[in-house]
Parts: structure tokens; C-alpha cells; sequence
């Protein structure tokens, strides 16, 4: 199935793009979202966005559509899902 | 209540047109307060459209020196200001606005020893602060004194807004259990951008102390103003908070 992820703030500047198409396996998860992430872009995710452990960090937001999912990661996503993940941002 | 005088309905004569504010409204202004932390390019925005439209009380913190690369965001500091310190600036520049306006100017940012008796002494926060170590403080003192909180923060052209009610939404310990990793604190952005959500995060304030219109509660505001696209996601409690999971 094929979802779409949008990237913001910092992890849009490291990744230096707004986002990517991703071909997934059918009832994937939203942790397997972020492994292909990782698998697709290496350092520069993994350094803002992976735990030590491999989960997604917690200071990220994810959002299925316009509903943001807290860190329940083994949502399963659907075809044509549009994810975002809003990295973390402060004032100043 | 303390009632408007004369002066003030000529001055707010525009905004008591607003229907559900009028005089009622600008009274409820006039006698609340609110806790503006800190005053740089959202901050600066946020104290400046509060003291524009009449808010009794503020109370403002920040601290350091106004340096040259304040100047393109930091809208209540001037070129003159520069190397005095911040807080002075602010409290001028506003006051030049607003002479009836009754300051409490804290020449330092919140940290752990100062942030219970600021939080305290307002009716609203809105938490304009770069580091997640204040803003998590902040979050910490508003949820257990039960005070409303406006969280405004911004990337680049990007920009977050959400308004946090003790109990009823979720706080940012919610969304932010942890300290992000790899996070830099200084970042690119435009005036215009903190101004943008300065504006909001004030609108924020002003309706949450008149009582009108729907507030960002359990709502995150996402503005991509390179894109010209704002979003609306919905937020979920975290009922394993740790700062306010306890709250039913
Ligand atoms: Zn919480």
C-alpha cells in the first residue's frame, strides 16, 4: 500500500525535503512507517527522530490525517494515509 | 470589577463593536493579567497585542541584553536599545503604548527558584520561551496551579499554537514526555513569522479572559506560511502523564 509521510521543522531541514511516497506491506504499522523511514534516510532521521532502543522518540508528534496518535505506534495505516510527523518546535 | 473610565471606552471603542465582547468584555480585560514569558520575537508580539487591547496586568520576563540579531524579530527592542538590558526596552516600548498598563517586569527568564510565584500571580501564561527546559517548568506550574496556558513556538516558516486547560487537555508533557533529541536552539526564522503566531497566541489570551469564541483546547494549530497552508490536528491526553495524568 502506498502512504504518503510529510516531515516538518528540523527533520525537514535535515532530511531537506517535505516529504516522501512509501510502498508498504499491508496492515503496516506506524512503527514499520518509521523503520522504512530510517531505512530510507539513515543518520540524518535517526539522529532527531530514533530512540536508542529503534522506537520513534517521544518529542515527536505523529499525525494519521489530522488526528495526532499520542505513542500508540502499532496503529495500522491504510492506503493513501497521509502521516505527518511534527518535530518538535519552541519560541524565541 | 474595576470599571472602564471614560478614556478607555474611546480607546477600545473598536473592539467593544466585537459581538459577545463589548464593555463586559473589555472589563473582564482591564482586570486580568497575564504572564508573558519570555518577550523576544513571539513574546515581544504577544505582550504588545495584549497591552494594545487592554489588559490590566502583565507580568513580562526575560532576560539578557538586547543584541543585534534580536532586531529582526524582537519587535519591542530597538536599535537604541542595543546592549541595555531587554526587559527595560519592553516595559518602555509598551508602556509607550499603553500608559495605563500596570507592569510587573522580571529582568530574568522562568527557571525552577521564580516560576511558582510568577504562574501565580496571573490569570493566563502564554509561553513564548525557546528552551524545553523552561517551557517545561512552565507547563509543570500552570497545570498544578490550574491555570490556562498558551504554548506559541515556530520553525523557520512553520509555526504551533495550542492552548492548554489544566484537566482538559492535554499539557505539554503530553505531547512532549521526553527533551527532543538532537534539538538546536537556534534556528532560522522571520519576524514575520513570530509575529504571525504572536498574534495568535495573543487572540488566544484575550478570548480565554472574555469568555468568547472557540479556543485551540485539545487542538494544535499548524501554520506552513511557505506553503500558505494551516492545519488544525486534534491532540490526545496522555493518561500516563506524569504532569497531569492525575487530572480527571
Ligand atoms: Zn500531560
Amino acid at each position: 500500500m502506498n502512504v504518503r509521510v510529510h516531515y516538518t521543522a528540523q527533520l525537514r531541514t535535515a532530511l531537506n525535503r517535505t516529504g516522501d511516497e512509501l510502498e508498504l506491506p499491508s496492515a503496516a504499522t506506524v512503527g514499520d512507517l518509521f523503520d522504512s523511514i530510517s531505512q530510507l534516510h539513515g543518520e540524518p532521521f535517526d539522529n532527531l527522530a530514533k530512540c536508542d532502543n529503534g522506537q520513534l522518540h517521544p518529542s515527536l508528534l505523529v499525525c494519521i490525517g489530522d488526528q495526532c496518535i499520542g505513542q500508540d505506534f502499532a496503529v495500522e495505516l491504510q492506503t493513501g494515509d497521509e502521516v505527518t510527523l511534527l518535530s518538535p518546535v519552541s519560541g524565541g | 470589577m474595576q470599571e472602564l473610565t471614560q478614556e478607555e471606552r474611546e480607546v477600545y471603542e473598536w473592539q467593544m463593536w466585537s459581538p459577545e465582547f463589548g464593555e463586559p468584555g473589555q472589563t473582564r480585560l482591564k482586570n486580568a493579567s497575564v504572564l508573558v514569558t519570555r518577550c523576544g520575537g513571539l513574546g515581544s508580539v504577544v505582550a504588545y497585542e495584549l497591552a494594545a487591547a487592554g489588559v490590566g496586568r502583565l507580568v513580562i520576563a526575560h532576560g539578557g541584553n538586547v543584541k543585534p540579531s534580536d532586531l529582526n524579530r524582537q519587535l519591542l527592542m530597538t536599535h537604541r536599545s542595543l546592549g541595555t538590558p531587554r526587559i527595560e526596552s519592553a516595559q518602555r516600548r509598551l508602556l509607550e503604548l499603553n500608559p495605563r498598563l500596570n507592569i510587573e517586569a522580571v529582568p530574568e527568564n522562568v527557571n525552577a527558584e521564580n516560576v511558582t510565584r510568577l504562574v501565580e500571580q496571573v490569570d493566563v501564561v502564554v509561553d513564548c520561551a525557546p528552551l524545553f527546559e523552561e517551557r517545561f517548568l512552565l507547563n509543570r506550574a500552570a497545570i498544578s496551579q490550574n491555570k490556562p496556558l498558551v504554548e506559541c513556538a515556530m520553525y523557520d516558516l512553520e509555526a504551533q499554537i495550542t492552548t492548554i486547560i489544566p484537566g482538559e487537555t492535554p499539557c505539554l508533557h503530553c505531547l512532549h514526555p521526553e527533551h527532543p533529541k538532537n534539538w538546536r536552539r537556534q534556528f532560522p526564522v522571520f519576524g514575520a513569522v513570530s509575529g504571525t503566531v504572536g498574534c495568535l497566541g495573543a487572540m488566544e489570551a484575550i478570548k480565554l479572559i472574555a469568555g468568547i469564541g472557540e479556543t485551540l483546547t485539545g487542538r494544535l494549530l499548524f501554520c506552513d506560511l511557505r506553503q500558505m497552508q494551516f492545519r488544525t490536528i486534534s491532540l490526545m491526553r496522555n493518561r500516563d502523564c506524569q504532569v497531569c495524568g492525575h487530572m480527571v
